[in-house]
């Protein structure tokens, strides 16, 4: 990797000015501003006079001393918890429970009606209930954590196509279990939707689950099941709570990859009509970065499982790709992702998309497909220079193509991915790429995820600098909704993963709403954090000078070395200054002026943008 | 903010945006060149559209005009007890040079919107709830900006027409129940929030201090809006735009708004008819109510009560459009996910889904008043399904409209009475066919 990294360096921070690669002319990011922005989309803070000092050398950025950075902020718990967000989206987790929809696949796990008598009052109930919402979160986070082990083993992490152990809790090995009832209804839909009475043996005592049992995460190993081995029963929750590290079990329903976890299905919802597609294709986006299209060429050599109505015309050109490859699934299993009745079909299958054949006798086959795709790396290095760039990067960029081999060379190691692209023209933009004909360097404005977490790490650093205990390290969920905050942070843009849409919706920009909705943010925490109810600062006239450095440092990030250190400093007193006069000097003069200063930081561009 | 601060901000923004600076305008607002200049080849008889659409699927079409054929209660039921049982006696209603039979509720709209009212026969092929985005796409016949994929009316209609109205922002915007864009779903809007989040501000020092912070951050940046690199100089005009268009929002909005109280119909109708007059988007979604789901309501009271309370609901809107002086460049339509059953379903019960019958109603500048379609006798299913019709005069003689075609044939008219160009229309839309009876 140096030696990829020193060729690289020639260029850092020159405007070559002669690539042509497209009309557009080439402007390099201020070293200090891709510096502030690698920071800010890893962990959310400016940067530190001792990052400027390691980082920019002679006014250029150094590429191999910011990539010993990214090093260093991939281990920090800000980090963490921004990857765990990325990656719930990029691995299509992150399921809204669908009370009309869901039911036919996972059973009744939410209790839309509160029905007291049956549980035998409010404490059964809110019980239940409380635990069914566990049991959501526990499925959204545990192929992420699957996904997190291999980044943190430097296993390779095309793997997540193929794996059949994951990290999982007793209530997520339960709830499988549970699915994987072979019983279903006249309508092909699970026989265990109505049955509440197996809901409550599941989720409430004496034999239920209880609370630990959706905070027990170890990795287990899902077998598949052969015909003649039932599975222990979801009733069995004593067994499955027994199951230690890296211990298997068995399953029915084949558990392999991130597009077979019961929260990929329960966020596409297949049918009768659908049959399957909307999860290949799915499938195909979140692994590949690709969907199906009928310039795709790639010779299917099978026609089995297209259905007749597709079977001529334009809709073919998908369905032969799309189709033979469902059969793996289809042959055993129904529209509402519940096994078959026997006898099951045995239709042959075969993958064949965008280049890449490979026959098909398991839902192994077809995650090992994906994983061995030629297009996995540069899909993945495509999917996280489109996120941290807010902007697609160019396919055919030498570069993204150049990043994506040293992913792929390293034996898919995503750390290696995420040093290599957060310090790369891509993302700095110090050197012209062909993406600049794409992105232009693109500021993009903080979404309300980022935002909201960069305003949680910048608040527990003002909390630090003055000698208090930090608020407890998130999303910034918490502070996004402290008090009447939720009403404002919900009009701002959420990044958003979109059916059929190779990439997520990114809002880079802001507008009117978003503009007037994080200006009565700032307000509302201002109010809440400087002399309201979680106060910051200890007022007393000597310390203004203090705070109003603190503020600049910490909730701008314009560390003293930051060439707009001076200028902000002076501005903030400014404001400071001209707060005194118009509110008055009496008792909350101090209050007020803060107040005003945070605003004025709050609203502007070192905080709303990303690496400005 | 002063008067004369807020004159300039707002004449560098309509300097900003007029053509002469396309390529800035561009730059600024992220709008690619070809949507501006689009817009400014685009149709200028361009309109404004509220959509109401309710995925209860309302029983419109058993008492709308047209919905009274000759047959006894037992094959077409109507409300025939309670409080607003007079209110759903067949009568003649008066929509333009013509009357047609429906239930006595409609002929209480002021004459000026039956003269430009319409009923249209056009059963959207679906019965289940969930299947809004479906409908609202033409179950998918309705194509993204670019012919492919899917796009739901509402956002065609902004799309489509926001520029050539000067209105910088594509989206529609929605006050409840799916709105899609682009196929990324829409925050809904509250009245009331939208109110408290652009009201001005009522404290004086307040605002002062909003200025001081304004006129910081321009003063801060100033040598980066001259001087930066394209990104900086692009994200800092954005974010003066936007903060001057929210100001301009904030002075505009909070005038239409002073009355919003909570977030009650006539309240959503005066935030949806005040986005609209102060051009933030060149379409909003709501929901009426006339009867919905009204599988249990026995005696149908419940959808009389609805379907008199949805009527004043509509004079209402046209009220507030008129007030704003928006008369002449809106469409209101309404499109339900499904419209009901008409014939009894037995003791106890009230309407089920229709897949086979719909009605929608629009109304505006540009709708031919009248009625387009009628109840097929087929006595196979008569009188309970959506008949063929006449494209030219709306009645089933000489058919050459199936049921099957009436949706889409009635989303591409109504994207002409917008004002839609009908290149752009078919790029969006294949199917169905422009209806000479529904379009002036």
């Amino acid at each position: 990797m140096l030696l990829i990294l020193s060729a690289c360096t020639s260029d850092i921070g020159r405007n070559t000015g002669a690539k042509n690669f497209g009309p557009i002319p080439f402007e390099a990011t201020p070293p200090i501003s891709s510096l502030a922005k690698v920071k800010s989309v890893m962990i959310g803070q400016g940067p530190s006079n001792s990052d400027i000092s390691q980082v920019i050398v002679d006014g250029h950025l150094d590429q191999d001393a910011l990539a010993a950075k990214v090093e260093e902020w991939i281990d920090t718990p800000e980090f963490r918890i921004r990857l765990k967000r990325m990656l719930v989206q990029l691995l299509q987790q992150d399921f809204e429970y669908d009370n009309t929809e869901n039911p036919r696949h996972t059973g009744r796990l939410r209790y839309a009606n509160t029905d007291l008598t049956y549980f035998g009052g409010s404490d059964q109930l809110e019980r239940a209930q409380a635990r069914s919402e566990m049991m959501f979160d526990n499925l959204r986070e545990s192929f992420v954590r699957t996904a997190l082990r291999f980044i943190d083993q430097d296993l390779a992490f095309n793997s997540i196509a193929t794996t059949r152990k994951w990290e999982v809790t007793t209530g997520v090995m339960v709830l499988m279990a549970w699915i994987d009832n072979p019983r279903i209804d006249s309508d092909n839909h699970l026989d265990l939707a109505g049955r509440r009475d197996k809901a409550k043996q599941m989720y409430l005592e004496p034999n239920g689950l209880v609370n630990d049992d959706f905070d027990d995460w170890r990795p287990i190993t899902f077998t598949q099941a052969a015909d003649n081995i039932s599975p222990p029963s979801f009733l069995s929750i004593p067994y499955y709570r027994g199951l230690e590290e890296n211990d298997s079990t068995p399953f029915k329903i084949s558990r392999v990859g991130f597009f077979s976890t019961v929260a990929n299905r329960m966020k596409w919802v297949t049918n009768d009509d659908n049959q399957w597609r909307v999860i290949m294709n799915q499938a195909m986006i979140t692994g590949l970065n690709l969907t199906y299209d009928t310039a795709d060429a790639t010779n299917q050599p099978i026609t089995a499982g297209i259905d007749d109505d597709h079977a001529k015309g334009e809709c073919y050109l998908c369905h032969k790709a799309m189709d033979p490859m469902r059969n793996v699934f289809t042959n055993n299993m129904t529209s509402s992702y519940r096994l078959k009745d026997v006898p099951y079909s045995n239709l042959n299958g075969s993958f064949a998309f965008f280049g890449y054949q490979q026959n098909l006798s398991s839902v192994d086959d077809f995650g090992n497909a994906i994983a061995n795709h030629p297009r996995f790396a540069l899909g993945w290095t495509q999917k996280l220079c489109r996120y941290f760039n807010t902007g697609e990067c160019d396919d055919k960029d030498a570069e993204l193509i150049r990043v994506a081999k040293v992913f792929k060379d390293s034996g898919f190691k995503f750390r290696t991915l995420l040093i290599e692209l957060l310090s790369s023209p891509l993302i700095t933009n110090q050197f012209e790429t062909l993406t600049y004909q794409k992105t232009q360097g693109i500021i993009s404005a903080n979404r309300r995820d980022q935002l909201c977490s960069t305003l949680n790490v910048r608040f527990r650093d003002l909390q630090i600098a003055n000698g208090q205990s930090p608020m407890e390290l998130d999303l910034g969920q918490e502070l996004c909704s402290k008090d009447d905050a939720l009403d404002y942070s919900d009009n701002i843009p959420q990044d958003t993963v979109v059916r059929g849409s190779i990439g997520l919706a990114q809002p880079p920009t802001l507008n009117a709403i978003s503009t007037r909705s994080i200006e009565r943010l700032c307000r509302e925490l201002s109010d809440v954090y400087i002399g309201g109810s979680e106060n910051f600062f200890v007022f007393n006239p000597q310390n203004n000078s203090s705070y109003l450095d603190r503020l600049v440092k910490y909730l701008a990030g314009i560390d003293t070395m930051h060439p707009r250190y001076t200028a902000l400093r002076t501005a903030a007193e400014e404001i400071y200054n001209q707060a005194f006069v118009a509110y008055g000097s009496g008792a909350n003069a101090q209050r007020d002026g803060l107040r005003e200063v945070f605003r004025f930081i709050c609203e502007g561009p070192e905080v709303t943008g990303v690496g400005f | 903010m002063s008067l004369a601060e807020l004159n300039r901000r707002q004449f560098i923004l309509k300097s900003l945006t007029a053509m002469g600076g396309l390529g800035l305008k561009s730059v600024l607002l992220n709008l690619p060149p070809a949507f501006l200049l689009r817009g400014a080849m685009a149709s200028t008889s361009a309109k404004k559209l509220i959509f109401s659409h309710n995925r209860s699927g309302d029983p419109l079409n058993g008492n709308t005009p047209g919905s009274y054929p000759n047959v006894p209660l037992n094959v077409v039921r109507h409300p025939v007890s309670g409080t607003h049982a007079s209110s759903f006696v067949k009568t003649a209603i008066q929509l333009g040079p013509q009357s047609y039979d429906g239930a006595q509720v409609w002929g209480t709209l002021s004459s000026d919107i039956r003269d430009q009212m319409h009923f249209f026969r056009a059963p959207t092929l679906e019965n289940n709830h969930t299947k809004g985005v479906y409908v609202m796409s033409v179950r998918n016949a309705l194509k993204n900006k670019e012919g492919r994929s899917y796009e739901i009316f509402p956002s065609v209609v902004s799309y489509e027409n926001a520029a050539a109205l000067g209105i910088e922002n594509p989206k529609p915007m929605g006050f409840g129940g799916v709105l899609e864009y682009e196929n990324v779903e829409e925050a809904p809007i509250k009245p009331k929030a939208l109110k408290e989040l652009f009201q001005s501000y009522t404290n004086a020092t307040e605002s002062v201090m909003k200025q001081a912070r304004d006129t910081a951050i321009d003063a801060l940046y100033s040598a980066l809006k001259s001087k930066g690199t394209l990104a900086q100089r692009k994200y800092l005009d954005n974010h003066a735009i936007s903060r001057n268009q929210a100001a301009i929002y904030a002075t505009q909005l909070s005038s239409y708004l002073t009355s919003v109280t909570n977030n009650s119909t006539i309240n959503i109708i005066r935030a949806a008819v005040a986005l609209l007059k102060i051009n933030a988007t060149a379409a909003v979604r709501l929901s009426f109510a006339f009867g919905g789901d009204n599988h249990s309501d026995a005696d149908l009271e419940f959808e009389a009560e609805q379907t008199v309370n949805g009527v004043a609901d509509i004079q209402d809107l046209w009220d507030e459009v008129k007030s704003l002086g928006l008369e002449n460049d809106t469409i209101f339509m309404i499109n339900n996910v499904f419209g009901r059953t008409l014939e009894p379903r037995g003791p106890g019960r009230g309407r089920d889904h229709n897949t086979w019958d719909n009605v929608a109603i629009v109304l505006g500048p540009g709708v031919k008043p009248g009625v387009t379609g009628g109840l097929d006798p087929n006595p196979e299913f008569p009188y309970q399904r959506a008949a063929a019709f006449n494209s030219v005069n709306g009645t089933l003689t000489n058919p050459d409209v199936p049921p099957s075609l009436a949706h889409a044939s009635l989303v591409k008219s109504v994207l002409k009475i917008c004002g839609v160009p009908e290149a752009r229309i078919e790029k969006r839309i294949k199917s169905g066919i422009y209806v000479p009876n529904l379009i002036a």
